[in-house]
């Protein structure tokens, strides 16, 4: 009898209520790519107005026209928060997905069943064998298991559902400020980096018998220089991740709403993460 | 081609004769309209920094009410997992109580 209703929870669980192989995947895929994207925003619109404010108050000291009161531009204190606690609400919701698509109760269960089981094989004089005991520890483990894992589905899909929009939406607005030419915080960097190397030049020209003041406006220029290049790069990178995110979370709806197997850009979304910290890395020292 | 990329490339092209011109007089010409472009772009940029805020408080304030929902879902999963683990204790002294009869 046992065996039996063993052979028919295991039925249930096979028979698909809790998450696929594919679903978990594209889930624990992308929710780990939303933690990396949410703590690399974080750190760079951090930087990006850190590196704003000393490429202005050199450009001040070259005499260019950056302005002693605008020093951060357009990096106020409360717009970079603003963007910053957006990126941590992303991380956390990755962090999150993790933790829901993790199996840890499931796992819990399965050691609680062993104890159990291991309980009544202690018992002296006991009237059921050691294959009724094993039965019995599975039957309890199978209805417990089927019934969470039922839940974890049930539950990811209507958050997952329910937030594309907002994920999207965050995803847009972060390559809308990682674009370089997109007239929003990254070109406010290449912007302050270009006026800090024509103001460098200028102070070049005019103090070519100092060797102080041409000390001081080369290294200025050196400073724009990387900048420029690392808006380049960084944004470039930075963009095709987003992307990829984007396209990662409808392959993940996709998934959970129609069991589809197809995680294209899911699975190239790590490629892209590596890249965009090969980036960061190169740039890290200058 | 966007705005924002038209104006890069109009001050990309005035910083390039900027380095390139060989007279300071003539760098400060120059300079005049490349100070056009970039504080275009600075004007720009503040405008849409400040308009694009109001979006991220809002996303911001959507996620984080996602992530409660995430924090309550597992905190349902352990409730589940915890009574079936109590139903197990239940069986568990059961069987004993079994094994005890004669």
């Amino acid at each position: 009898m046992i065996k039996k209703i063993t052979v028919l929870t295991l039925s249930l669980i096979i028979s698909g209520c809790g998450l696929s192989v594919t679903q978990r995947e594209a889930a624990t895929r992308f929710a780990s790519a939303s933690t990396s994207v949410g703590d690399f925003s974080a750190k760079e619109f951090a930087a990006m107005r850190d590196v704003t404010i000393q490429m202005n108050t050199k450009d001040i000291a070259l005499g260019g026209k950056a302005k002693i009161n605008d020093l951060d531009g357009a990096f106020d204190v409360d717009d970079v928060a603003i963007r910053i606690n957006a990126a941590i609400a992303l991380s956390a919701y990755g962090d999150l997905l993790l933790a829901l698509v993790d199996d840890r109760q499931s796992r819990d269960l399965r050691n609680a069943t062993m104890q159990f089981e291991d309980s009544l094989r202690g018992v002296s004089g006991r009237t059921l064998s050691d294959a009724d005991l094993d039965n019995l520890g599975a039957l309890v483990y199978n209805i417990g298991g089927f019934f969470l894992e039922q839940q974890r589905a049930k539950a990811l899909k209507q958050i997952v559902l329910r937030s594309k929009t907002d994920v999207d939406h965050l995803c847009d607005l972060l390559i809308q400020d990682f674009n370089p030419t997109g007239l929003n915080l990254l070109h406010a960097v290449d912007n302050t980096s270009k006026r800090l190397k024509v103001d460098a030049d200028m102070a070049l020209a005019a103090h070519k018998d100092n060797p102080k003041s041409k000390l001081f406006a080369i290294q200025a220029y050196r400073l724009a220089d990387s900048q420029r290049t690392r808006v380049k790069k960084t944004g470039a990178q930075a963009i095709a991740v987003l992307t990829a995110l984007k396209s990662a979370n409808a392959e993940l709806v996709n998934a959970l709403e129609n069991n589809s197997e197809f995680l294209v850009d899911t699975r190239l979304l790590g490629v892209k993460m590596k890249n965009l910290g090969l980036a960061l890395k190169v740039f890290s020292g200058s | 081609m966007t705005l924002g990329e038209q104006l890069t490339e109009t001050s990309d092209a005035l910083l390039e004769l900027i380095l390139a011109a060989e007279d300071i007089e003539q760098k400060e010409k120059l300079r005049e309209q490349f100070d056009v472009i970039t504080e275009s772009i600075e004007k720009l940029v503040k405008e849409n920094v400040k308009k694009n805020s109001k979006e991220y408080i809002a996303v911001t304030h959507n996620l984080n009410a996602a992530n409660q929902s995430i924090k309550e879902a597992i905190d349902d999963l352990d409730k589940i997992a915890a009574t079936i683990m109590q139903v197990a204790k239940v069986v568990e002294m059961l069987g004993k109580m079994a094994a005890a009869m004669p």
